[in-house]
């Protein structure tokens, strides 16, 4: 990055209290330094203790703002959620930040309407329902109005977006994985055990029921009546008052002074902790099942794994996707943490082994690897003009005006986007009412204003705009599939066009053959993937879930994606088929033609009348989140009579399932003919033969490099970017797009 | 998405037609949208608390039974508030779905759902398919997939609908529901919950994985009216569905060893001589494949649990119900179900040590003796039968069913028998037909036992078809002092072990 981008940080959180709010300000204030952005952090509260906020002020690039002295305001007290948004728009006048980086619902949905800060807010939510049975239509708005104002949201866990991108409309794309991080133990460890001591457990955090904190406390007697000598050791000054209990903090208080084999430590800065801690034998996550349902990960489980202390915790899926379903320190109860310190006591060995295993399993929530995927997202999000764009930009004085021209830009937001953020680019959009209806005057001060037009589909839009260039301006137009059937290209002024984007080489072909147009003029850029968007684990029996993406309309073929099910199950019943897909009949334009009728029926015929397919298949609806629910998917079917890419194979690849297509033609263009199979039946011997061989695992990583060395976004984005200002080579439009690792 | 016909518009040649035919559509769309939201806002309020109470005291007033229904009415909508509040729909479908919704219902719900007549307990939902297997004789059962589930229910308004966590698992129709990564399953199962709601029946969430797999279920159970646990010893007050023990006992007879769980697996070396001679053909449906297949095993079979599921499971109970010994480490729900009955203990083996269960594994299939088999099938009636099962759910729901009644049993006793000895017996009789009137106490306390008394006159015939007795079997002479013996007669006929095998002389025989 050449240029120093601007962060504002506020976190809704009192800095005087040390808790996780506070601590993920840090973490992320730390992380954009090291990534070489400027931060101002907003301060919530006047600062009563220093501990949170003078290592925040040591970091290199971070300036703390305190509104309390620097007479941004008067109170004393904590900033409301629009003061806070008022001193984030006046700092934001003073010096214009890139990004905005804001946490909390309450804070978030007063920023959300804050028109200043649209669009460039990064929005980190943890105090939302965390049930989509428990989000009404009333938050379900308030979300998508925030989700429409982010620039990106930051989710805690892959579960938390799952959630999002299911629930709450427009957020496909647009969210992304930002997990806990964790620092690196900066303070020395004190002695740990020594042969024959007491087992040592170490509990770090607030002390509350939920917790089970006081139930800890039992644990030593519990242990040394199965013989074991244990000490659980607690850090924390923070004792929770709970309604309804008023005597439970008496009892916490009076168990943690007073227990034999108890040893309270109080309050302690966050390294000093992690130093006991680092201590122990065991560190203690032991919940009331009520927390079981949490979609946030517990940032004391990610610093005993730092630290390589094996640690007891309930077993939940996030716990078992982060230390895996084997992991042998699960507990629900005080009898499971006697089981497992009995096993301990057996084989202490089993702790250094779980302590290597946890230290690995939490590497990717280390600093230096949130930095790293910072890093990325900026990079992505701030795009660096190429060489090309640069030199033409500097060349006028000022950044290349770009238009782009279309009534459809379902398949050209990712690459607008870029262009939008070059530096170099400043981009307008035409939009078409319809395929043939604009606002004519608006077009001519488009096309008047334009250095560079690009019409996406070649629709009415480029005719009007062939007929309406200006002299030195360039025009480039992408032609996907359907206009090659459609009359109005004799009207286009041909001599016009500098370039025509085909998606696959295969298209590219026809284009040339079903129009004069000049060959060489005729280049390739293929779709793009998001790859990293789609990167993520597999669930469980994913290597016997079928996935189908679209079924609408019928030479999409779903009948052959059941065929193929059907040779499936009839060697294993375990294969399922999942479709992604509006139905037929939520297409008015498909349902009115007998032919289409006729076909769903005898395709849900089949699917009821058929024992070996019925109750196998799911129609899992139609909805931007597809990339969290290709994890279920182990093989992304393409059947269809027709395509100009179908971007459901690249996206499965990139999602790390298998791709099975049939052979349509120019599909040998786009991918690799491995994965292209002559009928159902060959189809149905690959994946079962793959699967039975235990290639599967294999299989799909090979797809999924692929994938990221065909179409990756950035590296198709970059090409757009290219061909603004000069000419792709038409060998582009030969071969195949498909590439190795 | 990856269609390259725009699927969320018509094709450009339905929209060239003419440039103010895409204007209008451009309209219809806008108006369509506006729709959607006045009407989306219009549920919101008609779904508000204040809104539901309002109307209920309004039409009260004008009409007096609506007043005598009044308190029901409010229990009801309290009771059903979660429903209400809740109802999500994906964001501007509503209108356009209403227009098909004909041509989906009729194309997306299996033609078999209806319930046909008189087949008592009506149950419908996510349902796996071993459940359901053991299910089906005594219940009109219809799982639905999750895109039909709703659909379905509103089709054939069942007696209940039942979410059953053991459809979540890998390879059935649920599968990932639970899982915070399936919010789509969540959603659908819901909808399940509302439909069932809507219809005023009672949604039940029989939770069958282990408390790691349901805990993101918590929303869920808070909005169904009754949930309850399948086996598991984490689980307080454990129902089990139960199996068919009647389609179990009678496949042939065959011998196998079934490793259901085991807390740390079977080594290699087990699995590898436990399988030795047991190959199970893919094609079959995967839990009646494993089922059948151990029905016709000679071999041994090491089956290691699917992760997530809890102990006596479907397949150890069948495979208990049709003779064969379990190896079963660490289960403590089959030892329990198991432990009232001395000859039933040594029906399945809860060793967990290596070598103990190498031992086991190459010594062989042994089957059960007929009195191990007796006492392993009693303890199964008792805990792990489909029709008893389904009828302490239907009480505990306040369904006027009972599924169990096919096993009723009508004891022919002295008039001086003792009532407390009836009600002590494990299987307690339905009618007792005595020849006289028995004392006004006894038979208030057999009637608060839900045993009705049957005078038969003095004289009559003894045979059953003429006592007029509503229940299928008969039993006589059974030694009251045992409060087993008439569950065991009932095990061994059902068994048809010949009637010597009881130790006494008592007699059950069919009354139809």
């Amino acid at each position: 990055m050449t240029r120093t981008l601007r962060a504002i940080v506020y976190g809704d959180v009192n800095l005087n209290i040390l808790d996780g709010s506070a601590i993920w300000v840090q973490s992320m204030s730390e992380a954009l330094s090291r990534a070489g952005v400027d931060v101002r952090v907003l301060l919530k509260a006047p600062v009563e203790t220093g501990r949170l906020v003078d290592p925040l002020r040591a970091l290199p690039g971070v300036s703390v703002v305190d509104p309390f002295t620097s007479g941004m305001t008067s109170e004393r007290t904590p900033l409301s959620a629009d003061a806070a948004v008022s001193l984030i728009e006046r700092l934001d006048g003073e010096s214009p930040a890139d990004l905005i980086v804001v946490r909390g619902l309450r804070l978030v949905t007063v920023a959300a309407a804050s028109p200043r800060l649209r669009g460039r807010l990064w929005t980190y939510l943890t105090d939302i329902p965390q049930s989509p049975l428990d989000i009404d239509d009333e938050q379900r708005d308030r979300l998508a109005a925030i989700a429409s104002a982010s620039r990106w949201m930051l989710c805690q866990t892959e579960e938390l977006r799952s959630l999002i991108e299911a629930s709450i409309p427009g957020t496909g794309g647009r969210c992304v994985l930002w997990s806990p991080i964790v620092p690196a133990p900066e303070v020395a460890g004190l002695e740990s055990t020594t042969e024959g001591a007491p087992l040592r457990l170490v509990y770090t955090g607030k002390f509350a029921p939920l917790w089970n904190t006081l139930e800890m406390t039992r644990l030593p007697a519990l242990l040394a009546e199965q013989g074991i000598a244990a000490e659980v050791h607690m850090v924390g000054d923070k004792i929770h008052d709970v309604p309804g209990d008023p005597e439970w903090s008496s009892r916490m208080r009076g168990a943690l002074e007073s227990t034999p084999g108890v040893v309270w430590h109080g309050g302690m800065p966050r390294q000093q902790a992690m130093a006991l801690a680092a201590s122990g034998d065991l560190g203690l996550s032991w919940r009331a099942p009520e927390m079981d349902a949490s979609l946030e990960l517990s940032t004391k489980v990610l610093e005993f794994g730092v630290l390589g202390v094996p640690v007891l915790l309930n077993r939940t899926p996030m716990h078992e996707s982060l230390l895996g379903a084997d992991y042998p320190l699960f507990v629900a109860d005080e009898s499971d943490i006697a089981s497992a310190c009995a096993q301990i006591a057996r084989d202490p060995e089993l702790l250094a082994v779980l302590g290597r295993r946890i230290t690995e399993s939490v590497a990717p929530y280390r600093m230096e690897a949130a930095t790293e995927r910072l890093r990325a997202l900026l990079a992505r999000t701030f795009p660096e003009d190429p060489a090309c764009v640069a030199a033409a930009s500097q060349a006028v004085g000022r950044p290349l005006r770009v238009v782009v021209a279309s009534h459809d830009l379902k398949f050209f937001t990712r690459i607008q986007e870029h262009l939008a953020e070059l530096p170099g680019v400043e981009l307008r959009l035409d939009h078409w009412e319809a395929l043939s209806v604009h606002d004519s005057a608006a077009s001519e001060a488009m096309a008047a204003w334009a250095d560079v037009v690009i019409c996406e589909w070649a629709g009415p839009n480029l005719v009007w705009y062939s007929r309406h260039k200006r002299a030195g301006q360039r025009l480039i137009v992408r032609l996907h599939r359907f206009e090659l059937d459609a009359g109005w290209l004799a009207d286009v002024r041909t001599e016009a066009i500098d370039q025509v984007v085909c998606v696959s080489p295969f298209y590219a072909q026809l284009t040339a053959a079903r129009t004069e147009w000049p060959a060489d003029r005729i280049v390739v850029i293929p779709n793009w993937v998001d790859v990293e968007q789609f990167d993520r684990p597999k669930l469980t029996g994913a290597e016997f879930t079928l996935g189908m993406i679209g079924i609408s309309p019928h030479r999409k073929r779903p009948d052959l994606g059941v065929e193929i099910l059907a040779r499936l199950r009839r060697r294993d019943r375990r294969y399922r088929l999942a479709v992604k897909s509006k139905m037929p009949w939520d297409y008015w334009w498909i349902w009115r033609k007998p032919e289409e009728r006729a076909e769903a029926e005898r395709l849900f015929h089949r699917l009821h009348d058929d024992p070996v397919v019925a109750s196998a298949v799911t129609f899992d609806g139609f909805g931007s989140d597809v990339a969290a629910w290709l994890r279920r998917v182990g093989w992304v079917l393409s059947t269809s009579d027709d395509e100009s890419f179908h971007l459901a194979p690249a996206e499965g690849m990139a999602s790390g399932a298998v791709p099975v297509l049939l052979p349509w033609p120019g599909a040998d263009t786009i991918y690799d003919t491995r994965w292209i199979h002559t009928d159902p039946a060959t189809a149905a011997d690959a994946i079962h033969e793959i699967t039975v061989s235990g290639r599967w695992e294999e299989q799909r990583h090979l797809a999924r490099d692929q994938v990221r060395a065909s179409f990756p976004l950035d590296a198709v984005c970059d090409t757009w970017a290219r061909i603004l200002v000069e000419d792709l080579s038409p060998d582009t439009a030969q071969g195949t797009l498909a590439r190795d690792a | 998405m990856s269609e390259d016909v725009a699927p969320d518009s018509p094709p450009a040649g339905e929209v060239e037609r003419t440039t103010s035919g895409a204007r209008l559509m451009s309209e219809l769309r806008q108006a369509q949208s506006r729709a959607d939201r006045a009407e989306r806002e219009l549920d919101r309020t008609k779904r508000s608390a204040a809104y539901v109470v309002g109307d209920l005291f309004v039409r009260a007033a004008k009409d007096p039974r609506r007043l005598l229904m009044l308190p029901r009415d409010l229990w009801r909508t309290w009771r059903l508030r979660r429903s209400r509040r809740a109802a999500p729909k994906p964001a501007g479908q509503a209108r356009t779905r209403e227009v098909l919704d004909l041509d989906a219902a009729r194309l997306l719900v299996p033609r078999i759902a209806a319930v046909a007549p008189g087949r008592g307990l009506s149950i419908a939902g996510a349902i796996a398919s071993a459940t359901a297997r053991g299910w089906v004789p005594y219940a009109a059962v219809s799982p639905a997939l999750p895109h039909e589930a709703a659909a379905l229910v509103e089709a054939i308004d069942p007696d209940v609908v039942i979410i059953d966590t053991s459809a979540a698992l890998p390879g059935q129709a649920w599968s990932h529901l639970g899982d915070p990564a399936a919010v789509d399953r969540l959603l659908a199962a819901g909808a399940l919950v509302d439909a069932a709601h809507a219809l005023g029946r009672p949604a039940v969430l029989l939770r069958m994985t282990s408390p790691a797999h349901t805990a993101y279920l918590d929303a869920l159970a808070r909005r169904c009216d009754l949930v309850v646990d399948g086996p598991g010893a984490a689980r307080r007050s454990p129902w089990h569905p139960g199996v068919d023990p009647l389609a179990e006992a009678v496949l042939p007879e065959a011998t196998a060893l079934l490793i259901t769980s085991t807390p740390s697996a079977p080594t290699d070396e087990i699995a590898r001589d436990a399988a030795r001679s047991l190959r199970i053909d893919p094609a079959l449906p995967h839990d009646v494949g494993w089922s059948r297949a151990l029905a016709a095993a000679t071999g041994l079979l090491a089956a290691p649990v699917p992760t997530g599921r809890l102990g006596a499971g479907l397949d150890s109970v069948s495979a208990l119900a049709a003779g064969r010994r379990v190896l079963a480490p660490g289960d403590a729900d089959l030892a329990r179900m198991l432990s009232p009955w001395e000859a039933a203990r040594t029906a399945v083996a809860t060793n967990s040590r290596p070598e103990e269960l190498a031992e086991i594994a190459r010594r062989g299939p042994v089957p059960l003796t007929a009195d191990e088999h007796r006492a392993t099938f009693a303890a199964i009636l008792l805990a792990a039968a489909a029709p008893v099962q389904l009828t302490v759910l239907a009480e505990r729901l306040g369904i006027a069913s009972r599924p169990r009644a096919c096993w009723d049993v009508a004891l022919l006793a002295d008039t001086d028998v003792d009532p407390d000895r009836v009600i002590a017996q494990s299987w307690r009789p339905r009618e007792l037909i005595v020849s006289g009137p028995l004392a006004d106490r006894a038979r208030d306390a057999l009637a608060s036992a839900g045993i009705q008394v049957v005078v038969a006159e003095q004289g009559s015939s003894l045979e059953p078809v003429l006592l007029g007795i509503a229940s299928p079997y008969l039993a006589r002479q059974i030694d009251l002092h045992d409060p087993h013996d008439l569950l065991d007669l009932l095990a061994g006929h059902l068994l048809g072990q010949a009637a010597r095998s009881h130790p006494t002389d008592a007699l059950l025989v069919s009354a139809t």
